[in-house]
């Protein structure tokens, strides 16, 4: 091995009861990228999303961050974004960034400032009292704040208004400095965010099936990586 | 200390609720009584109000039991999880945020009580009866045996709450079938005074301690006896618990999934 | 203010986008839309109105700097090429191409030299279109 990998599995193999979620798994991804996960539901993308960030343990293979095994030094370098809600009905908008600021050796207000603005959130507003779209992009404002290496975001645009999608879009663009974050994004509908991508890496039923560059899909194949999804899946 | 005091609020917040209703129900029982008794009320109209006293146990039972279920139903313990936290950092929150309830559910079963005696007339003569305490065992005595007594009413919520901590989260590894808080709350049970033997044993050497206990008729003097405590059963007990604390804290951080 | 260009939201996501960014500038060159000089956008502002990975704008630019269309001034931004002779090579150099697939594409359908000409002709006085000129 030349260089360190952000992140490193290596036959990662993960099962719920009969369910085999996911099915040795090696993937390694370098700093500084975006990498989107693309699957249709129950293709092991959450799970390994959860691998990464400590909700969940392997039956077997590994996970390395920053060549560590996952615990609380990784922990404090990645910022989890699960795709259900984590915010308590007591909480404003403000609570809750001020909650995980309190939780995290890495937060950043003025990028919470900013994350909040861009994406029209009011700091008094209670959380409870958000429409769906207004909680995904608090959700991100949480989890952007951070300065981690390393963001997982589970199916951030799922089930969302189209303002708030492009919204999210923009803010992870505009937020994204070249060579130092890594994304790792799932998602199960790619036309929207396939532009932002840098590699892709398709899982079916626990599997790697397509772990490419996003432009090499395109220049290779022909075709958009949703055009490409809608073939491996079809 | 860095973040318990935003996990401890959390905890707080999540049994506010259950919290404020066990709290206005005390409460109203001890309202109740309060403005029935008199001069010529009969003086048993006084021992309702110390049924609160029970009911703070299994009040706090809830609250132990509420503390982590909200977070499990909300999706909040996915944050809990993933934040660079100890598990042990995160046990104690919550069990901090219940013994306070416990505390103040308590305090205001006693407030309750002593309120209503007073208004019943028996001022008097719970002054009496505290002094003649008093001057059977010597005030420093007395300090300290009502110290005891206070320490093992709340060892004994700390007990709950630790035991019920414990189990839940077991509950939590294998399925979240409910009836396998049972098996959990028996295993954890076993487990801790697996512990206390073990204590029992390597404080062997510890001096056994003694207080003493006066008890008898109000209006003449009451006789005294001494309670010898021994110490290695209690050190172990307190090791015991300890290490169930632990054992829930080495859970959440290490082998807990969602 | 630079001008838009067009990638904007518009991309073909069946070709590389990065080329896409290319050959977007290098059309807005030759139609003038930018000229000789002029200020790009910043990789920063293209990328979010295109939705499109900073990474990628960067490469865009990075590859446009190496063939020579764009400079690049410390601290100052990206600029279209002043060299006259590259951008009228370019001029040229992308007509061939348009022709190139034109006349692919017409011989395809069966036609020889001259009745492709005799097309091109044709089609030039029907339509009135004006072939570049200024003067009416």
């Amino acid at each position: 091995m030349t260089e360190q990998m952000l992140v490193q599995t290596k036959n990662l193999t993960k099962r719920f009861g009969r369910v085999l979620a996911l099915n040795d798994v090696s993937i390694e991804i370098p700093k500084g990228i975006v990498v989107g996960l693309v699957g249709p539901n129950g293709s092991g993308k959450s799970t390994f999303l959860k691998l990464l960030a400590g909700l969940v343990r392997p039956d077997s293979g590994t996970v390395l961050i920053n060549g560590q095994k996952v615990g609380l030094k990784t922990k404090a370098q990645v910022s989890y974004q699960p795709e259900i809600d984590q915010f308590y009905d007591w909480m404003s908008v403000g609570d809750a960034l001020d909650y995980t600021a309190g939780l995290v050796p890495d937060w950043n207000w003025e990028k919470a400032q900013e994350l909040l603005g861009f994406l029209n959130l009011d700091q008094g507003a209670r959380v409870k009292h958000l429409s769906k779209g207004m909680r995904a992009r608090l959700k991100l404002a949480v989890s952007m704040s951070r300065e981690a290496d390393l963001y997982l975001l589970d199916e951030p645009l799922s089930g969302i208004d189209p303002p708030s999608r492009v919204r999210i879009i923009k803010s992870l663009i505009g937020g994204y400095e070249s060579g130092r974050h890594t994304i790792i994004l799932s998602t199960h509908e790619v036309a929207e965010t396939e532009g932002i991508f840098e590699r892709v890496v398709f899982l079916e039923k626990g599997r790697v099936r397509i772990d490419e560059s996003a432009e090499s899909i395109r220049a290779a194949h022909g075709r958009s990586i949703q055009g490409l999804f809608e073939e491996v899946y079809e | 200390m860095k973040g318990f005091g935003k996990l401890l609020k959390k905890d707080l917040e999540s049994i506010k609720q259950v919290a404020i209703v066990q709290g206005v129900g005390i409460l109203l029982w001890n309202l109740f009584f309060f403005t029935r008794v008199g001069k010529e009320s009969p003086p048993w109209m006084v021992l309702p109000t110390l049924l609160p006293f029970v009911l703070v146990f299994f009040w706090h039972i809830m609250q132990t039991v509420q503390v982590y279920r909200h977070e499990w139903q909300l999706g909040g313990i996915y944050q809990t999880l993933t934040i660079p936290q100890p598990g042990w950092k995160i046990a104690l929150a919550k069990l901090t945020a219940v013994m306070l309830g416990f505390v103040l559910n308590t305090i205001l079963a006693a407030v309750g009580f002593l309120l209503t005696v007073w208004r019943a007339g028996f001022r008097e003569l719970a002054f009496t009866y505290v002094n003649s305490l008093i001057q059977a065992i010597t005030l420093a005595e007395f300090i300290k045996t009502t110290s005891v007594f206070a320490l093992g009413y709340l060892m004994l919520g700390i007990n709950i709450a630790v035991v019920i901590h414990a189990s839940y989260n077991c509950m939590r590894l294998t399925s979240r079938f409910r009836f396998l808080l049972g098996i959990s709350l028996f295993t954890v049970g076993w487990l801790q005074s697996l512990f206390a033997s073990a204590g029992y044993h390597i404080f062997r050497w510890v001096p056994h301690f003694a207080i003493k206990v006066p008890f008898g008729d109000p209006l003449n003097i009451p006789q005294t006896v001494n309670v010898i405590f021994n110490s290695s059963i209690i050190l172990g007990y307190i090791l015991a618990l300890a290490l169930t604390f632990w054992l829930t804290g080495y859970l959440i951080e290490n082998v807990l999934e969602v | 203010m630079p001008k838009e260009l067009r990638v904007e939201l518009e991309f073909d996501s069946t070709r590389p986008i990065y080329l896409q960014i290319i050959d977007e500038v290098k059309r807005a060159v030759v139609r003038n839309i930018l000229t000789p000089g002029e200020k790009l956008p910043s990789q920063r502002e293209l990328a979010l109105n295109a939705r499109v990975n900073p990474n990628t704008v960067q490469r865009a630019y990075r590859e446009m700097e190496t063939m020579g269309l764009v400079e690049t001034k410390r601290g100052e931004g990206t600029f279209i090429s002043q060299d006259e002779g590259f951008l009228a090579s370019l001029r040229s150099e992308m007509a061939h191409a348009a022709v190139q697939d034109f006349v692919r594409q017409t011989m395809a359908l069966g036609l020889n030299e001259s009745e492709v000409i005799q097309l091109v002709s044709e089609f030039f006085r029907e339509a009135g279109v004006k072939g570049g000129s200024d003067h009416d």
